[in-house]
């Protein structure tokens, strides 16, 4: 006898409603109750498709003359007998057939109902949270001290640390909310951990883009990776919560970062671009300093700096442009590329 | 009235008095019997000389109400008017919103049109449309220190007054020559004439320093516009004004490049110092509980070129920051550099309707044994084509516990000579190694 097979039945769209384990052919699908297998589908006949095994094994589906035929998918083709090979989508009416072998490989098990790993362990650990929240304080009162151009006092530090503390643990306990709803554990540590290493990172990552300019001879390449590494951990953050507070497959919690990722860094653009004010009104440029021994980059001499300037003069206006003294004339002269 | 007798002698034969002042001075001669037999007062010049003179409106199109009142007069028969340009900035600016009128001495309003324009020297010559006018001549004469003047105009609209003052000769300390007065002028009066007894124009009321001091424009510039007026043809005013600018920075910049510029010891650093009489210069230095010590210089040019009332020009500023680390290591040391580097300040008007927004580049600068990062913005007149305002700041990279951060300004002034300055002034830093 040959190992039993499932049949599973879905939706349209993939979601499998069903499964029946079979051992005897042939058997019928169809909507009446004399059926093995009934299904509650309207545009499915009374008695629609039949299977069976030939000699060799493979299972033979016949259309039982049905109103609505059956298809195979991809392209979609109307058969009246087909050899089902394994794993392949048949569709009547409404809906799918598919079958599978026993030994079909199911999907890694989700995280708290399995076995955790030892990195889960780690970052699940009450002992481990107060070490990392101690690192991220360290590396926020650093980044403040460097801030800082006069005389420091404690509290000044402390002052400008805490509120950041305070949102880290505000945030951890809303994760904790929602996992205790969709999983029914607080995962406390492993949110606070999460976030507290990712914060590190960020203000570290930050301060490293500092010197870039001193190193690197390209302009605009610090404000590009700023905006890659706010893109970056913020899905990472969002990705990290998700995974452990949700049931979301890995896929589902891609996903869903990177659509509330790119939400929210959006929205934090589009705000302070429409906060930046319509005439600046003071020049603008590189102002980060660092001791004489990080600039690597090669200085120039005077006359070699002047020799590019010129583009900031901007185009010659005409003579027309300047002597007409109306606001569209002024318009076209500021908005001018630099390019000549 | 004591310190006006002893003043008569000086030019007694050339005064022309009036009624009423010879009476006056009578009666003077009786009480001090032995000043000589002049017979000018103050009085008698005003009388004498008050129907060539007129105040200047300029007059609101829509509510047909005065915005801005100062003086003038007719410099010739023909109804031409002296008087400031900032007294008629608005009407060059918007013509279609300002006319200008001017009313005579008898109480009777005329129009008036725009001839000409010194925005350098501020002068502006206006056409009375009126014939036979009787006028001030202007002087041809030169000066000693001390000379009586005096001072005619319509302060705050109280009607024409006349202030006695006291010629204090040429100032060496303003770009464009001015007079030096020792009188009390008033809003008002600007655009009025100051005479010498025999009734010439030895110049023109131009601005106060506070108390007793007061500003002429010298007459040889009313003169020499009163002879381009010939030339000019009615127009654009604007191109006139850009005209004047090109020419008169092109002029002040490159008496200023042509030499090495004057320089001073800050720290280990030679800087660039006084450039010229017309800069004024101060320094401060601070030492208290900031964790670094910071010596500052900062010079800037004593006046500007007024062009209307919120756009200035033709300044020429320079700072020179120097920091000395006490106890705040390199790394929070050169923040604070940075913060000065990344925010000079450049105390210059800001409109969106006058100018581009600066176009910066950054990079570093060696020069000789000095390492700068480097900072050169420039932003465009949008009335005035070829003319710019520009930034440059430089901070230097030398030592771990020292740096200078300099910031030179420059208003008004076209790319070449921008560069050409800059290049000259970053040329003058030295370093020596300690």
């Amino acid at each position: 006898m040959e190992a039993p097979l499932i049949i599973e039945i879905l939706d349209r769209f993939g979601k499998v409603k069903d499964r029946h384990k079979v051992t005897k052919f042939p058997l019928k699908i169809g909507r009446s109750y004399k059926n093995d297998i009934i299904l509650d589908d309207n545009y499915v006949s009374p008695e629609h498709i039949e299977l069976m095994l030939d000699g060799d094994g493979h299972i033979l589906a016949t259309d039982l003359h049905s109103d609505n035929g059956m298809f195979t998918l991809h392209p979609l083709v109307r058969h009246d007998i087909l050899t089902l090979e394994e794993d392949q989508r048949i569709r009547i009416g409404h809906t799918d057939v598919r079958v599978r072998s026993e030994d079909f490989d199911v999907k890694e098990t989700f995280f708290d109902h399995g076995k955790p790993s030892e990195l889960h362990l780690l970052m699940t650990s009450v002992l481990f949270l107060p070490l990392i929240w101690a690192l991220t304080a360290g590396i926020l009162l650093a980044n403040q001290y460097f801030e800082i151009t006069h005389e420091v006092h404690f509290n000044q530090l402390l002052g400008a640390v805490l509120p950041t503390f305070i949102i880290i643990a505000v945030w951890t306990f809303i994760w904790s909310i929602v996992s205790k709803i969709i999983t029914h554990k607080f995962y406390f540590a492993y949110h606070g951990i999460f976030v507290g290493l990712l914060l590190s990172g960020f203000y570290f990552i930050e301060l490293a883009f500092e010197y870039l300019e001193f190193i690197f001879p390209i302009s605009g390449l610090t404000d590009l990776l700023i905006i890659f590494s706010d893109l970056a951990f913020t899905y990472i953050l969002l990705y990290g919560h998700l995974r452990q507070s949700t049931h979301f497959t890995k896929r589902k919690t891609r996903i869903s970062s990177a659509i509330t990722t790119s939400l929210i860094v959006g929205v934090a653009y589009l705000i302070a671009y429409v906060n930046e004010p319509q005439y600046q009104s003071q020049p603008v440029y590189s102002s980060i300093m660092k001791p004489p021994m990080f600039v690597m980059k090669k200085a120039v001499t005077i006359n070699e700096f002047f020799t590019h300037t010129s583009q900031l003069a901007g185009p010659p206006t005409t003579k027309d442009k300047s002597e007409d003294n109306n606001r569209d004339g002024h318009a076209e002269d500021s908005s001018a590329s630099p390019d000549q | 009235m004591l310190h006006s007798i002893f003043s008569w002698h000086q030019d007694a034969n050339h005064s022309i008095i009036g009624k009423t002042s010879r009476y006056i001075a009578l009666l003077a001669l009786c009480l001090f019997a032995n000043t000589p037999a002049s017979l000018a007062s103050t009085e008698g010049v005003f009388k004498q000389y008050q129907d060539r003179l007129l105040q200047i409106r300029i007059v609101d199109k829509t509510t047909n109400s005065k915005s801005t009142i100062g003086s003038g007069f007719f410099i010739d028969s023909n109804g031409t008017i002296a008087t400031n340009y900032h007294v008629i900035s608005k009407h060059v600016f918007e013509p279609k919103q300002y006319r200008i009128e001017y009313v005579s001495n008898d109480g009777t309003v005329h129009d008036a049109n725009l001839l000409h324009i010194d925005v350098i020297h501020d002068l502006a010559l206006l056409d009375g449309d009126a014939i036979d006018t009787p006028f001030l001549k202007i002087s041809e004469q030169s000066l000693g220190k001390g000379v009586r003047i005096y001072t005619l105009g319509n302060p705050l609209d109280l009607g024409m007054t006349i202030v006695e003052g006291t010629y204090n000769g040429i100032t060496q300390d303003t770009m464009h020559e001015r007079i030096l007065l020792s009188s009390a002028l008033n809003p008002g009066m600007s655009g009025g004439p100051s005479i010498i007894e025999d009734g010439s124009v030895i110049g023109i009321n131009v601005a106060t320093a506070g108390n007793s001091i007061g500003f002429l424009v010298p007459q040889k510039f009313l003169r020499q516009l009163a002879l381009d007026v010939q030339d000019i043809k009615p127009g654009n005013f604007m191109d006139v004004i850009r005209e004047q600018l090109t020419k008169n920075q092109n002029k002040y910049l490159n008496d200023l490049i042509n030499q090495p510029f004057p320089t001073k010891q800050l720290g280990q650093y030679t800087v660039p110092a006084k450039l010229a009489d017309f800069i004024n210069c101060w320094g401060d230095s601070k030492d208290g509980s900031a964790p670094y010590r910071k010596s500052n210089d900062y010079c800037a040019t004593k006046n500007n070129i007024y062009i209307n009332s919120y756009l200035n020009t033709g300044t020429i500023r320079y700072s020179h920051y120097h920091f000395e680390d006490k106890e705040m290591g390199k790394f929070r040391f050169y923040k604070l550099i940075g913060s000065y580097f990344g925010s000079p300040s450049t105390s210059l008007p800001s409109s969106k309707d006058d100018f581009s927004e600066y176009d910066c580049k950054a990079d570093y600068v060696m020069h000789k044994s000095i390492k700068f990062k480097t900072a050169f913005c420039l932003r465009q007149y949008k009335k005035f084509a070829g003319l710019y305002d520009m930034v440059l700041t430089a901070a230097t990279l030398n030592e771990d516990d020292k740096s200078l951060v300099t910031t030179l300004v420059l208003s008004g002034v076209s790319y070449e000579n921008a560069v050409k300055f800059s290049k000259h002034y970053l040329g003058s830093f030295v370093w020596k190694r300690p």
